[in-house]
């Protein structure tokens, strides 16, 4: 590897990001802020993951058992995120460029989740990324043409962006519990979330041939469910207006 | 797979511990090891003397790549050079492999293709099935190694003593040479984990380079290696001294004599036996050197015990006997040299005022800085006669036997005569001038001793006769042949320890008690332990030593104070046989280290023993050590000033490449989806804006 790989990886799996953070994000301090407070509890779920990992040693080297507690650690701290959020949201309100805008609500999920993405993305791969400045590389066990660095980074990038959906779909699920659209809008987060990580080990597997196609092809149809929820969710709660507003 | 020699690695553990039991963590925290093989290796390194530097010569990149290959230009894909033709394929166009012993003309070929970018050097272990055959002699060194230090340097036609030779040791070479041979656990792990039997068939692929040769060095992924050694020394002896930046070469010789009571005026004449204690070759971590020089001391060793046999004790014959065993003499006598040097010069102790530059600790004086002063009581003036066993394995000889080589004729006739006529049948010693050409002495530390005086009867034993053994200094001097060897070496001991005994008497001939006779088992265990097993149970009566089987016979650097693990031995060993046992009325005073003993009494095989057995320091005679700086200089740019330059632990490791191409393509790649993750926020930012009147 080299450079070029570096640079290529790098953009691949942060380039939403990046361009998310600094044409969006970084444009307004309070988000910046919010953000940093859902990275925090990301971390702190991913910390707990870490110390069961440790604790548990006959489980160690059983990915389907790390990501069985980390993801269910991930969903409890998004739910508490959103309780701490829900709690404080009249000051987060007040503070906030528009305090009076009825699309707040749905601008803080999307930048905790972006806070979730982006923490999962820095702590997952860029012990990987470092890698690839040297020039050894690891290939992919299931696509031998392609290395493990290149395939981390497209599954890092589509995470990211899974991330800020799932939040998005979350506090929606939570505000409407306990109605069946929460219920079911909670499943699919939570469904979803298994579906990508439990995709990704077929990157590892070698009697998949092509795994880490599939991996990504679940992601990308699950990234494609998530939009149109967050979509319809956002007409929902939204569409009047801007029907309202585009016949004025 | 290539043959080739250059390189040094001291015993201590510079490679990385074998990736068996990767656990759970270390899957964690880092990819490391699964990109990355690191092996253990045996580097090339660089020396230097006062006119400029030897060996391999590394820029100051640390990573280097083991065969370039020229259509990328960096990545160091392994190539296999078997043959002639292959090395003029790589160099012209699509490489191959490379079986041949590295010569000069080959190393340029390669060299100047300017797509060689390092080597691997299989040093196969003649005990490694399907390894390749050795050529039938290969000798790196000179034609007349050290001859240019040596007694007759300004003869105008020396006798070419090793017509084998071709320089390679001299040679300075632009590219990093590392060996491979499987002599211990760590290096026989590594060279399990790189290369593979393939079936049953008789070649040994490297196993990376196998999977290159099937990918037809083209289809990436494919296996690279590199390097990184970083040798700080540069230009000459006197440049990377003054910057601290090399050691001299050297170690420490040893003497003993069964005489305790020995001084310089007793007027006793003084025979000295003599061997050298240290080999050379390309790659000093393997230096072995069976015949030279292991044969010769081995034999000088027995002869020691033979003597130390003698119903009448040797220390009450008219001559003294002195045993010297010379370190570092494949460096322009250093050990020899300095010894004499030190011997015939006065002494004269200037005790330093200042800052003590001098390191050793109980020094007998700081300036000079030495352990002790003992040396001065031998009397060059009173040597009388040098015995010098040279290679005496008789591993390659096809006639049996033993010559016996003289400086002049005159001088040494009866001492000559003397040891002819205690040879015995199967193992005669000749006069290696009976074929009327006298060709004098060969390469030996007698030398030392006739450049100061010409007078000395001296006598050099050797198994040749006109030329030094094929694989004089090279890495290939490492097989034994431990029946034949230990026969040949045992009856030459009792041979000279005969001659010696009546010699010491002034003798020219008659009865010599049988119990002056070698000890053939001992010289079977001396030959194992100090080729194979330095941890044997010979070496284990004198001390504890574990994990310790082949060592290394180069002599390594200088240090003042510094003990080689040979040294140790040859130390403990002629302490042992020369030595006196005090007695605790009946039974011999025992201890377990040397403060349970008296002053100047060592503790050895558990009982305190006074001997004159001492160290006595070895490095090149033309270095001195600056008192005022505690650095050493160039003081004789004529006599050996051989340093070895410091290096940083070497790695070598080998992994999977990507082409460029490929590696540009993700390049690609991630800039489309950065670019397009920036348009679609762009966008949406606009639409949201238009539509919703927010963000």
């Amino acid at each position: 590897m080299s450079l070029y790989s570096f640079f290529g990886c790098m953009f691949l799996a942060y380039g939403p990001l990046l361009s998310i953070f600094f044409l969006y994000i970084s444009r307004d301090a309070q988000l910046v802020l919010l953000m940093v407070c859902s990275a925090f509890f990301w971390l702190i779920a991913i910390l707990l993951s870490s110390v069961i990992w440790f604790a548990a040693t006959p489980a160690r080297n059983m990915n389907a058992v790390t990501i069985l507690y980390s993801v269910i650690l991930q969903e409890l701290f998004r739910w508490a995120l959103f309780k701490l959020l829900h709690r404080a949201e009249k000051g987060l309100m007040i503070v906030s460029k528009n305090p009076k805008s009825r699309y707040n609500r749905s601008v803080f999920a999307f930048v905790s989740g972006f806070g979730f993405g982006l923490t999962s993305a820095l702590v997952t791969y860029i012990s990987t990324l470092v890698q690839t400045i040297e020039p050894g590389v690891i290939m992919c066990p299931s696509c031998p043409k392609a290395t493990l660095f290149f395939i981390s980074a497209i599954n890092t990038s589509l995470t990211s962006l899974q991330h800020i959906t799932w939040m998005m779909i979350a506090f929606e699920a939570y505000l409407n519990l306990p109605t069946l659209l929460g219920f079911l809008q909670g499943a699919w987060v939570l469904v979803s979330h298994f579906g990508v990580s439990y995709a990704m080990l077929l990157n590892a597997s070698e009697s998949v041939s092509l795994g880490c196609v599939y991996a990504i092809i679940i992601q990308l149809v699950i990234l494609a469910i998530s939009i149109t929820l967050v979509v319809l969710n956002l007409k929902k709660h939204y569409g009047a207006a801007v029907i309202s507003r585009t016949q004025r | 797979m290539v043959h080739l020699p250059f390189l040094h690695l001291h015993h201590r553990l510079y490679c990385s511990p074998p990736l068996d039991h990767l656990v759970a963590e270390d899957i964690a925290t880092s990819l490391h090891p699964y990109i990355y093989t690191d092996l253990g290796t045996w580097p090339c390194v660089r020396l230097l003397n006062a006119t400029g530097s030897i060996g391999c010569q590394f820029a100051l990149t640390m990573k280097f790549w083991l065969h370039c290959i020229a259509t990328t230009g960096t990545n160091g894909i392994l190539y296999q050079l078997n043959t002639q033709d292959d090395i003029d394929n790589f160099s012209q166009n699509m490489p191959t492999n490379f079986n041949l012993p590295p010569t000069r003309s080959n190393l340029q070929t390669l060299e100047s293709s300017k797509r060689l970018s390092g080597v691997i050097a299989i040093v196969n272990s003649t005990s490694t099935p399907g390894s390749p055959s050795r050529p039938s002699s290969y000798s790196p060194e000179s034609k007349c190694p050290n001859c240019e230090f040596g007694l007759y340097a300004n003869d105008a036609d020396q006798y070419t003593w090793n017509p084998n030779g071709n320089s390679m040791i001299y040679e300075p070479v632009n590219i990093p040479i590392f060996a491979l041979d499987p002599i211990d656990t760590l290096s026989a792990a590594t060279y399990k984990q790189v290369m593979a039997h393939i079936h049953e068939s008789l070649s040994i692929y490297l196993q990376d380079l196998n999977y290159n040769i099937e990918q037809n060095y083209r289809n990436y992924p494919l296996r690279a290696v590199d390097f990184s050694l970083f040798m700080w020394a540069a230009v000459d002896s006197a440049t990377c001294l003054r910057r601290g930046w090399c050691f001299p070469v050297g170690g420490s010789s040893i003497y003993s004599s069964p005489s305790p009571d020995l001084t310089g005026n007793d007027g006793k004449p003084i025979i000295i036996v003599s061997a050298t204690m240290d080999s050379r070759s390309v790659f000093h971590d393997l230096t072995l050197g069976v015949e030279n020089d292991i044969s010769g001391m081995v034999a000088m060793l027995a002869v020691a015990d033979a003597l130390s046999k003698s119903p009448t004790p040797v220390a009450s014959f008219p001559k003294h006997i002195v045993y010297t065993l010379f370190n570092g003499e494949a460096w322009g006598y250093s050990g020899s040299q300095r010894f004499v040097n030190d011997i015939s010069s006065p002494f004269e102790c200037k005790n330093i005022t200042g800052t003590n530059t001098c390191p050793i600790k109980g020094a007998a004086c700081t300036q000079p800085c030495v352990r002790d002063t003992d040396f001065t009581n031998i009397n060059f003036d009173n040597i009388e006669s040098v015995v010098e066993f040279s290679s005496v394995a008789q591993s390659n000889a096809s006639a049996k036997g033993f010559w016996a080589h003289t400086d002049d004729t005159t001088t040494s006739g009866s001492l000559l005569q003397l040891f002819i006529s205690q040879g015995n049948s199967t193992n005669s010693i000749q006069d290696a001038a009976s074929d009327g050409v006298h060709r004098k002495l060969p390469p030996s530390s007698a030398q030392s001793f006739l450049k100061k005086k010409r007078s000395i009867a001296s006598i050099v034993l050797s198994d040749f006769q006109t030329s030094l053994d094929g694989y004089y200094h090279s890495d290939y001097d490492d097989m034994l042949d431990l029946a034949t060897a230990s026969s040949a070496i045992c009856s030459l001991a009792s041979s000279a320890a005969r001659s010696i005994w009546l010699s010491a008497q002034g003798l020219n001939n008659g009865t010599v008690p049988a119990q002056v006779t070698a000890d053939c088992n001992l010289v079977t265990s001396l030959l194992d332990c100090l080729t194979q097993n330095y941890s044997c149970s010979l070496i284990q009566q004198y001390y504890g030593v574990n994990n310790a089987a082949r060592i290394t016979h180069y002599s390594s650097v200088f240090s003042f104070g510094g003990v080689s693990l040979l040294s140790l031995f040859a130390f403990n060993f002629l302490g042992d046989k020369n030595g006196v046992r005090r007695m605790n009325g009946t039974s011999p005073a025992s201890c377990q280290s040397i403060t349970d003993c008296q002053a100047h009494e060592y503790c050895i095989r558990g009982t305190c023993v006074s001997t004159l057995t001492r160290y006595h320091d070895s490095y090149g005679a033309g270095l001195g050590y600056n008192y005022g700086t505690g650095l050493f200089n160039v003081i004789d740019e004529s006599a050996p000033t051989w340093t070895e330059s410091t290096w940083n632990p070497p790695t070598m490791r080998v992994y999977s490449v990507t082409s460029t191409r490929h590696q540009v393509i993700e390049l690609v790649i991630g800039v489309l989806w950065l670019v397009s993750s920036i348009i679609i926020v762009l966008y949406l930012k606009r639409y949201l804006k238009k539509t919703l009147k927010i963000a």
